[in-house]
């Protein structure tokens, strides 16, 4: 039996206090180091680094790459200029979310999409009817988060010049090493992304260099944590992506991901469809009246079944647990009262309600670096 | 194969015998095994007995059996280093003058106060002297008392009074806990209650007033079978956990369903069949109690009679020895940290005061209740006895004349002597707190075992000499058994 | 100028309450003597570069449903649970790691957390004036009852003796009391209390809350005189002579100075002015200050205790009750810049040593320059325990003793929790015969010192508690 190490795994096992480790696309990512409420608190107070080498990765490369991808996504890849990135969606043929990411330009004829999930067999074999080749290459890099507010201090103090616009990205020698700077990341901050011998290197200089901000590593349970608190929903990992040619959920609109559709961009696979719809479901946030979360359960107004939640957790920040939900129009109001069922525990078996008030996402904002 | 005995009572103290001699007049056929060869246990090393249970005097008809009372009305006198001592008696007025010295706000306090304490004592008697379930509810529910158990003596006493002189006096009362923890003001309101009993502090004096002649020949008339100089070694405890009888050192085994133990909580539930019986949380909760308040014993020979300097005083009274209140709370402490303390704080008595015919010819004793007092002291009792005597004589030396030059002898029993000889933990059957000053009046007489059951001071809220343990307990068994 | 109510002091509790009655949508202004808002929170240049809170290192946790209503979680303060705590002997060192204590320590710890959550539930949902606060319905009791009579030590002696070192040391960090003597136990429920990441965070939440709510305030002046007729509040006089007319009036100073402050003795009943000589402060918390010119080795946001013994700190108890400087003080140390690293410029650090059992009132007279160092050296050699070398990359101090800590804050008698913490003075033991607090015998006038409604171990709620009992009397008219 192999364990599927990203190439920070060492450093990782060191770190790890209690030996809690998930799997995520296949690779072995520590869940919490400590834990999870206190790494997400850091990530917020001072400077965390988190092991995304987990994120999927494909290239595309060739002439005709630029149009392919303009027709996979939701924006117009031939706005990129080489060094620029956008976000985008790709749909089904019948307008249903398959999958959201970044798409970063490395060059006239090179692509990279970075996305939370992998969507492999259905773009390899779209790019095959356009003659476009797509390699993943998630496991030729690693890549640490940086998030935090002393993330631009812990990386000027570790060498690098830090100055990069939101979405931006580039190639740099940082003392030897070739490492590539990007902040594709939703919480503001920065990425590294190295290759797999210089990663231990590049954790343990981080490291050295955030030291006196208090910085620590975060799992993957904190990243999630602070997902869930900057409001957004992951493909897969939330929600059920759309997966058949004629699945037309889930629909941007109700996700709240319209903005990233461009409406001048006109030829991306699922356009017609996504005309006139109308979603009857919407993503809210939810506030929960209790400690603990309650995932995928069904929400109540009224004894009336008005929705669901997705995914949920407890929020360190806000002392209490939140969850993502999909509810329909007319309770999709902030401060609408529900009511939901948390889930039975061994210490407590019986059902036991709890309150949840609907908010506006995202329920916090970023934790901004200073400096940026 | 019956019992030999409805009951056995370990101990042929003041508690032991009474509680067997309730039992008896109730029909039980009851056994007391005393270890030592003589009984009394505790009263025996006492010089005076103030706090004797009125109904346990009462019901057991004491009085016609030989007790007497040297003494009504003892009063309080705090002995002060500048000689303006401080009487406290049952006489309001006089007491305020005495305090007046030292302060007028104190004297004209000193009325309402002793008020507010006796009201309160009136409440908390029923939870302290009957046993009675709803009394403790009453008593849990009321708000005075519920406030008074979050005093501290210093805070209580600091909210009156102003001058240290009366503080000191009334903390010899209090003296089983540090003024400063949480509740000890309750001590006070113990006090006033026993003040009020009817017997208005009176005080006995063992030897010569019959307290010993009188326990025992109730007991004898009752039908108490009594056995001196059999030490038990065992309370024997069937498989269901019930008590079978007693084993004694000698080997003998005496078979009863019932076992009234005068010893503290922690002696009685460590013989080895007991121990063995009990749960691990309840084992664990033995293993951590602390010993209580300790208290040395000194007797002081003199040639004449002592001659106290300073401010008239009373001739029989109990006199305390004590600057401050502070003096208590670093008493406490030092013995905490098992050292003498620097201060010594005591209460101290003069037999033959109350009853010229208690001192033999030409010898006039002191009688000296030194707390508290460390359980161990760094060295060892033994080799600090000297120090503790000397100490002794040096705080009474302050108070009465020629006292070096008048003395003929002193004898020191220091707290391992005490425990040696009278086989108890401490001064007042086990630590005395909060808890246990407001707890139901069953959960000090219950034990885990089945038909253990405690009478001795454990079983009152502040153990004393007293009988009320024996008094408490033996209620308890007639009540269990009528329900049953 | 009118207001509905009227705030004396602009610290963590006045600014709860100002922002609970905003939110009401009454007229409030918080009068504060200061330059600025924050009270004991605000970090202050003791040494050119270097910033931190004279007073206090932390604030004990605010409950979670205080700080939703104040929302502070969107204003950037979070409760950042401590992580370890580490206890320091010259021959070995223990480490209690509040996640993953386990045996009787982690019981201590988890009985107290539930303690201290369900007393702050108490005290905020208290409604007067028919319901009033502890121990005066039937039987109700209070959470931290049974802990209130029992010793320290005693609930402690479960735990490993180095355990049980140290969590009195955390326990009774800055204070005086005798780990030995029943009551002592109360403390526990101050102990392992949430930090936000830095207090000045937490300060500027509670300022911008408080402003968004609506409530105005009145800075560098100090409130000298409350204004009575028949006998209800109708304002308070400010010391350049100007008035603010309010009818309902929340002081976050404590009892006695509220009291000695703002009335003549004789214009108050004989049973107030008994009740708040009776009432007793215990300040006892001296600071040391450290400037670092380095940043101590393998320091995070722990906190180190250095040496902490039982029997030391008992002694350090009597010798504080006779006004005397103990030989070993016991001492508590904070690396802040762990937490808020812009307190001192990069690389450099500040450290804050909190000493306890320091008496107001020396025996033998004045707070000498003498005695001041007396606390610098205790500091000092404490920090040279936890961190070999210390001394040497010290580049500057400051002491704060009992004194300035009243000068500065106007704390009686230096006295951080406004009150001695036990349980006659706490929660449910009401100074007064007939008032249920937060409201005391003079109509209008409201308290919310942290002494009273758990404040020592909840930060917000005592002024929390305050603003909803005002509101409830303006509610039903009693504020006119």
């Amino acid at each position: 039996m192999t364990l599927a190490a990203t190439p920070f795994h060492a450093r990782a096992a060191e770190a790890s206090r209690h030996n809690a480790w998930l799997t995520r696309n296949g690779v072995t990512l520590a869940r919490q180091y400590e834990s999870t409420e206190r790494e997400a608190l850091a990530a917020r107070l001072n400077v965390v680094i988190a092991d995304i080498s987990w994120r999927w990765r494909a290239m595309f490369e060739g002439a005709s790459s630029e149009v392919f991808l303009s027709r996979l996504l939701t924006r117009d890849a031939a706005t990129l200029a080489p060094g620029q990135s956008f976000k985008a969606l790709w749909l089904s043929d019948a307008g249903g979310v398959r999958g959201a990411g970044v798409l970063a330009r490395f060059g006239r004829e090179a692509f990279q999409l970075a996305a939370s999930a992998p969507d492999r067999d259905w773009i390899e074999a779209a790019a095959a009817t356009m003659g476009v080749s797509v390699q993943d290459v998630s496991r030729e890099t690693g890549g640490l988060a940086i998030i935090g507010p002393y993330a631009r201090k812990t990386l000027e103090a570790a060498g690098i010049d830090a100055s990069l616009d939101a979405l931006g990205f580039r190639k740099l020698s940082w003392r030897g090493t070739e490492v590539t700077l990007s902040r594709w990341g939703e919480q503001d901050g920065y990425e590294i992304w190295c290759s797999p011998d210089d990663a231990l290197l590049v954790w343990d200089r981080l490291m050295r260099a955030g030291a006196p901000f208090g910085i620590a590593p975060a799992g993957i349970g904190a990243m999630d944590v602070l997902d869930l608190e900057a409001g957004i929903a992951r493909p897969t990992l939330d929600y059920e992506p759309a997966r058949e040619a004629s699945d037309t959920q889930p629909m941007p609109a109700a996700l709240g991901l319209d903005s990233l559709i461009d409406d001048n961009h006109h030829g991306f696979n699922g356009r017609a469809s996504l005309l006139g719809a109308k979603p009857s479901r919407r993503l809210v946030g939810l506030e929960i009246d209790s400690d603990e979360p309650a995932p995928f359960t069904s929400l109540v107004s009224n004894a009336t079944a008005v929705g669901h939640t997705l995914r949920s957790a407890y929020s360190p920040a806000l002392r209490r647990a939140i969850a993502l939900a999909m509810v329909d129009d007319a309770a999709a109001v902030p401060a609408t009262l529900l009511s939901l069922t948390l889930p039975p525990r061994m210490a407590a078996p019986e059902l036991r309600k709890a309150a949840a008030r609907v908010a506006r996402l995202p329920f916090l904002d970023k934790p901004a670096s200073i400096g940026t | 194969m019956t019992a030999a005995y409805d009951a056995i009572v370990i101990g042929a103290g003041v508690n032991g015998l009474a509680a067997a001699s309730y039992l008896a007049v109730a029909g039980k056929r009851v056994l007391v095994l005393e270890a030592r060869d003589v009984p009394g246990g505790l009263a025996n090393g006492a010089r005076t007995l103030y706090a004797l249970d009125p109904r346990v005097v009462r019901d057991l008809k004491l009085a016609r059996r030989g007790l007497r009372f040297a003494v009504r009305d003892t009063p309080l006198v705090g002995l002060r280093s500048d000689g303006r001592h401080v009487v406290l008696a049952r006489d309001n007025y006089a007491s305020a003058r005495s305090l007046a010295v030292h302060s007028t706000a104190d004297a004209e306090a000193w009325p309402e106060f002793r008020r507010e304490r006796f009201a309160l004592a009136r409440t908390l008697r029923p939870l302290w002297w009957r046993a009675d379930s709803r009394a403790t509810r009453a008593v849990a529910e009321n708000a005075r008392v519920r406030r008074l158990a979050r005093l501290g003596t210093s805070a209580w006493l600091d909210t009156w009074f102003e001058s240290d002189a009366v503080k000191a006096a009334l903390g010899i009362d209090a003296h089983a806990l540090s003024p400063l923890a949480t509740g000890s003001a309750l001590l006070l309101v113990w006090r006033a209650a026993q003040e009020m009993s009817g017997l208005q502090s009176a005080t006995a004096l063992p030897r010569s007033d019959g307290v010993m002649e009188a326990f025992v020949s109730t007991a004898r008339i009752a039908g108490v079978e009594t056995r001196m100089a059999s030490p038990v070694s065992d309370v024997l405890v069937d498989r269901d956990g019930a008590v079978r009888g007693v084993a004694l050192l000698c080997g003998d085994v005496v078979s009863a369903p019932l076992v009234m133990s005068s010893l503290s909580r922690c002696s009685s539930l460590s013989f080895p069949s007991p121990l063995a019986a009990l749960a691990f949380g309840e084992r664990a909760a033995l293993a951590n109690t602390s010993a209580g308040v300790q208290a040395a014993r000194v007797t002081l020979t003199l040639a004449g009679p002592p001659a106290i300097t300073g401010s008239p005083v009373p001739r029989s009274g109990r006199f305390v020895v004590g600057e401050r209140l502070e003096s208590f709370a670093a008493a406490h402490a030092a013995a905490r940290a098992g050292r003498l303390p620097e201060e010594l704080t005591m209460e101290v008595t003069f037999p033959a005061a109350a009853d010229p015919a208690f001192a033999p010819k030409g010898r006039h004793l002191i009688s000296a209740l030194v707390a508290p007092l460390p359980r161990t002291v760094v060295g060892g009792w033994r080799s600090k006895k000297p120090l503790l005597a000397a100490k002794v004589v040096a705080a009474l030396a302050r108070h009465i004349t020629h006292l070096s030059e008048n003395l003929t002898g002193i004898d020191v029993l220091t707290p391992e002597e005490v425990r040696a000889s009278y086989g108890a933990d401490d001064a007042f059957g086990g630590v005395v707190d909060v808890t246990r000053l407001l707890a139901d009046w069953r959960a000090r007489v219950e034990t885990p075992i089945r038909g253990l059951v405690l009478c001795g001071a454990a079983a009152d809220p502040v153990g004393a000499v007293s009988g009320r343990g024996g008094r408490i307990a033996a209620a308890y068994v007639l009540e269990t058994e009528g329900r049953r | 100028m009118r207001y509905d109510a009227a705030i004396i002091g602009a610290g963590a509790e006045g600014l709860a309450a100002a922002t609970v009655l905003g939110q009401a949508g009454l007229r409030v202004v918080v009068i504060e003597r200061g330059e600025r808002a924050g009270g004991r929170l605000l970090a202050r240049e003791f040494h050119p570069g270097f910033r931190c809170s004279p007073f206090v290192d932390g604030a004990a946790a605010i409950p979670a449903s205080l700080f939703w209503t104040l929302d502070l979680a969107r204003r950037g303060a979070f409760s950042a649970p401590q992580r370890a705590s580490f206890a320091v002997w010259p021959d070995r060192r223990h480490a209690l790691s509040f996640d993953e204590a386990d045996g009787a320590t982690a019981k201590v710890l988890a009985e107290a957390a539930t303690r201290r959550r369900e007393i702050a539930a108490q005290v905020l949902e208290a409604e007067p004036p028919s319901r009033p606060l502890f121990g005066r319905a039937a039987g109700r009791s209070w959470p931290g009852e049974d802990w209130s009579s029992r010793a320290l030590e005693e609930v402690l002696a479960p735990l490993p003796l180095d355990a049980r070192e140290h969590l009195a040391a955390l326990a009774l960090a800055g204070t005086a009391a005798d780990p030995f003597v029943d009551g002592s136990a109360l403390h526990l429920l101050g102990a392992g209390g949430l930090h936000a990441g830095g207090t000045e965070r937490l300060a500027a939440a509670l300022i911008e809350a408080a402003k968004a709510a609506g409530a105005e305030f009145s800075f560098g002046l100090e409130a000298s005189d409350l204004q009575r007729r028949d006998g209800r509040i109708t304002g308070i006089g400010l010391a350049d002579g100007s008035e603010i007319v309010a009818r309902g009036v929340i002081s976050t100073l404590d009892l006695k100075r509220t009291f000695l402050t703002f009335f003549a003795w004789n214009s108050l009943p004989r049973a107030v002015v008994q009740r708040v000589n009776a009432f007793r402060v215990a300040g006892s918390t001296a600071r040391v200050l450290f400037a670092l010119d380095r940043l101590p080795p393998n320091a995070g946001d722990e906190t180190f205790h250095a040496a902490p013994s039982l029997t030391r700190r008992s002694e350090a108890s009597q010798a504080w009750r006779s006004g005397i400087l103990a030989e070993h003080l016991p001492v508590t140390l904070n690396v802040l810049t762990a937490r808020d690293p812009e307190l001192a410029p990069p690389s450099c650090a500040v450290v804050a040593a909190t000493l306890s059992a320091t008496p107001f009132r020396l025996f033998d007279g004045a707070w000498t320059r003498e005695k001041r160092e007396h606390l610098r050296r205790r500091a000092l050699d404490a920090a040279e325990l936890v961190w070999p070398g210390f001394g040497d990359t010290v580049v500057g101090a400051e002491v704060v003793a009992p004194p300035d800590i009243e000068d500065a804050l106007g704390a009686t008698d230096g006295d951080l929790n406004g009150g001695e913490i036990a349980a006659d003075q706490m929660l449910g033991g009401e100074p007064w015969s007939a008032e249920a607090l937060p409201r005391t015998p003079i109509a209008g006038l409201y308290l919310a010192g942290s002494y009273l409604t758990a404040g020592a171990f909840a930060t917000c709620a005592a002024g929390a508690a305050a603003a909803k009992t005002l509101l409830a009397d303006h509610a039903r008219g009693r504020l006119r």
